[in-house]
């Protein structure tokens, strides 16, 4: 009849045994010993200011890379850091691809400093994505690469491909917005009512905690408490406790936004849906989706609470490309980088997609 | 790692603590003590307290973690977030374990007492409501709340607002911050003061910023207001839940059941409030106060810089733009020195070949490196006969190219004829974007022609 079933000296022998496993996990958290960033390696081949090209080795190749006609070039967001395509040797995107044969590049964007507040995306697209991209055709002597966008990234790889469809071969999005206005998107609807112009013109650069803020405001109860009371279950196992405090770096190593950048994306994109629209115009150019004519496979995960499902299949109708193929993965916004069931299925999918269109 | 002798002994006297500190717990329980009249064992050192003082096992928990945070050294530094974060959390957890405990001796009934525990978080928020209906500001808040105020105050950290506010502002002006609660009629108080004499200007100044100030605060205000709000409903979807349970026949059986049952029911209810106009509204209007206040530093902060003669943030700014300017232009001019290697370049094999009978090299690498692929668009592709493939042409694609063979331009030859001053006009037609003057598409097919015509006499 009543659903409690409390007594007190059940409730002091819990509280009991949560003490202890607290003071001793406390223990073997001090022992985990560094963190890296990412576990495969990789040669940096080209360098711009702070960007740097990275290309991966690991393939079971002479050289380590991949052996790939067409190279996959992976253009990460600014927000937060790419290693979570590279978290740890059995949850790695990265690896997944290399296994399945690709030659793979990445862009990392560094992190921005005071100096970098008028980085536009004309200078983030047509300067550093357009100059990676001319410097792999070049090095392979092809005319056009692979992209694979993840999350803000994919939705640059879309402006990228609209602005110069002759240098992609195969386009990949990742979990990346298109209709920034679908009625589940928390984010979108949070900045409708913020000075964007106030807020870059005052801080410049916005700062790496306030982004952080406002992602774990997504889901505060678990993501700022409940997560914690779960590490303290786990944190006699080492191995998990140190998988555990992987992603934690991750999460909280967040980049400062370029300023200029970030007024464009939160305006132009969240605030007035321009992307969908055909209406967002970076440099001499304005982005058409429809010029997307080249191969799209647009990769989302079901339970995305980031960017929800149906603003990626906005892509869909908006896409000018006859050849576009949707994959859905069963997990979230990061799960599908790092859980065990995404390492097994994801990257085997896109390599055999990218094969086929070799 | 070794484990360093100190953390052992650390933690075996703590766990030693907590040994008798619930050993002496039970031991009365047993013997009939309810918390109410009961004495702390461990408060034998700080003084004589007849009653349990209130959040006693958070604070165990503070104290030990305080004492563990001064053995911190730099080699594990790196999680100290990570540490302060589980303690947050374990604290949070321990009051409800010790507000659970406490009612669960006080009464046999376990009934009555989850609905004592309930009825006591709903008048925690309620208070609290009723304390920001007062203008007073408080830090009083609850778990994940308490937890993103703090992240909130990280955010404050990392923009330099507390560092302003507790240093600079006070040391220049002797205003402080309204961190305390009756901060309110403190700064109106303020505020109506005149501004006269000597310093006027600078006390306007003042006067603007506790403006600001204030504004921030009554935002924030509302903000923490209507996450109170939240606090009391979230109380009743917990009845809802546990009078859904009881119907079902299930209990809850421990503490950590309670927990999680109390993060889902929180968590459902404020993803509703995230998503309402009202969450909305409070959250931009705190972002953009905040951001009005912190405009209003920045600026004042310029005036004092410049009386001391150091660079100020819009001097600052005004060279990085300058710097920002350059580098792109240094990127254009890169691509375009680029681009003109590239077609001297084929110029000059073209003469070569021309010259050079019987010999044709390839003249763009592009070209002979790998012939694309065309779609089955008729004209471009059946144009063998009659026209070239214009999409050799750098920039210019399949699209562009359909575009063209409508206007009846069909080869190299005729492209390249397109007099400088139609091009403009030509461009908007296609819709190219001004790819057709930036990509010189003229002269690369002047050079495609000429090279055909090279290799047609050799």
């Amino acid at each position: 009849m009543v659903p409690f079933q409390m007594r007190p000296d059940e409730i002091l022998n819990e509280v009991k045994d949560f003490n202890a496993k607290l003071a001793e996990g406390m223990t073997n958290l001090m022992e985990v010993g560094e963190i890296s960033s990412g576990v495969t390696p990789f040669d940096v081949v080209f360098e711009q200011d702070k960007m740097k090209l990275l290309r991966y080795k690991g393939a079971e190749t002479a050289e380590g890379y991949g052996e790939s006609k067409t190279p996959l070039l992976i253009v990460y967001a600014l927000v937060n850091r790419p290693y979570m395509t590279d978290l740890q040797e059995n949850r790695s995107t990265i690896k997944g691809l290399l296994d399945a044969g690709q030659d793979v590049y990445l862009i990392d964007w560094g992190y921005p400093d005071a100096s970098d507040r008028y980085l536009t995306m004309d200078d983030y697209l047509n300067g550093y994505l357009d100059d990676c991209v001319d410097d792999i055709c070049e090095r392979h002597g092809i005319d056009s690469v692979n992209l694979l966008g993840i999350c803000q990234g994919g939705a640059f790889s879309l402006c990228y491909s609209a602005m110069h469809p002759e240098k992609v071969k195969n386009l990949v999005t990742m979990v990346t917005p298109v209709d920034f206005k679908t009625p589940d998107n928390m984010l979108s609807y949070w900045v409708q009512n913020v000075d964007i112009d106030q807020l870059v013109d005052t801080m410049g650069n916005i700062p790496g905690e306030m982004l952080n803020w406002t992602f774990l405001n997504l889901k505060p109860y678990q993501l700022m408490g409940q997560k914690y009371l779960g590490l303290v279950d786990i944190m006699d196992n080492e191995k998990v406790l140190k998988n555990f405090m992987r992603m934690e770096k991750w999460i909280f190593d967040s980049p400062d936004q370029a300023g200029e950048t970030f007024r464009q994306f939160i305006k132009d994109f969240f605030q007035q849906n321009k992307l969908l629209k055909g209406e967002v115009e970076i440099g001499e150019y304005t982005v058409d989706l429809a010029n997307v004519t080249m191969p799209v496979l647009n990769v989302y995960a079901d339970q995305d609470h980031l960017v929800p499902p149906d603003a990626s299949r906005a892509l869909e109708g908006a896409v000018g490309t006859k050849d576009y193929t949707e994959l859905s993965f069963n997990g979230g916004h990061i799960g599908i980088y790092v859980s065990g069931k995404a390492q097994k299925t994801v990257p085997p999918a896109i390599g055999e997609w990218l094969d086929a269109r070799a | 790692m070794a484990t360093p002798d100190w953390s052992d002994d650390l933690l075996k006297t703590w766990a030693d603590a907590q040994q008798n500190y619930w050993n002496a717990w039970s031991g009365m329980m047993q013997a009939g003590f309810t918390p109410q009249n009961m004495q702390n064992p461990m408060a034998g050192a700080t003084g004589n307290m007849h009653s349990m003082p209130q959040n006693m096992w958070a604070k165990g928990l503070e104290q030990w973690w305080q004492a563990f945070n001064q053995q911190q050294t730099p080699t594990n530094n790196q999680f100290a977030d990570v540490f302060q974060r589980v303690v947050d959390m374990g604290k949070h957890y321990m009051s409800m374990a010790e507000n659970a405990f406490t009612l669960t001796s006080a009464d046999d009934d376990a009934a009555n007492s989850v609905q004592a525990w309930m009825t006591m978080m709903e008048n925690s928020f309620k208070s609290w409501e009723q304390q920001l209906g007062m203008n007073q500001s408080t830090t009083q808040l609850f778990e994940a709340g308490q937890a993103s105020m703090q992240g909130w105050q990280k955010v404050l950290d990392s923009m330099g607002m507390s560092e302003f506010g507790n240093n600079v502002m006070q040391q220049m002006t002797g205003f402080q911050m309204p961190t305390s609660e009756n901060w309110n009629s403190q700064l109106k108080k303020m505020l109506s003061s005149a501004t006269l004499g000597y310093a006027r200007e600078s006390q306007a100044d003042m006067q603007e910023l506790g403006r600001l100030t204030l504004e921030y605060q009554e935002a924030m205000d509302a903000y923490l207001k209507a996450f109170a709000e939240q606090g009391v409903k979230s109380i009743e979807a917990l009845r809802e839940r546990v009078g859904q349970l009881a119907s079902e026949g299930q209990s809850i059986s421990s503490l950590r059941e309670l927990y999680d049952l109390w993060v889902d029911v929180n968590e459902e209810v404020y993803a509703e409030f995230a998503n309402s106009d009202r969450y909305q509204v409070v959250y931009g209007d705190t972002v953009n106060t905040l951001m009005a206040l912190k405009e209003a530093m920045n600026s004042f902060l310029d005036t004092q810089y410049q009386a001391a003669n150091l660079p100020t943030r819009s001097e600052m700014n005004a060279a990085f733009k300058k710097q920002q300017a350059t580098s792109r232009e240094n990127r254009q001019l890169k691509k375009q020195l680029k681009d003109l290697a590239r077609r001297v370049e084929a110029l000059e094999s073209a003469q070569d070949s021309s010259g050079d009978a019987g010999e044709s090299k390839p003249v763009v690498k592009k070209a002979a490196s790998a012939p694309k692929s065309k779609p089955k668009s008729e004209k471009a592709s059946g144009a063998a006969e009659q026209g070239d493939d214009l999409t050799k042409i750098k920039g210019l694609g399949d699209k562009m190219s359909q575009k063209l063979a409508d206007m009846g331009i069909q080869s190299f030859q005729q492209l390249s004829e397109i007099a400088v001053d139609q091009m403009e006009a030509m461009d908007k037609q296609l819709g190219a974007q001004g790819r057709m003057l930036r990509d010189d598409w003229i002269g690369q097919a002047k050079a495609m022609a000429e090279q055909i015509a090279g290799k047609a006499k050799s």
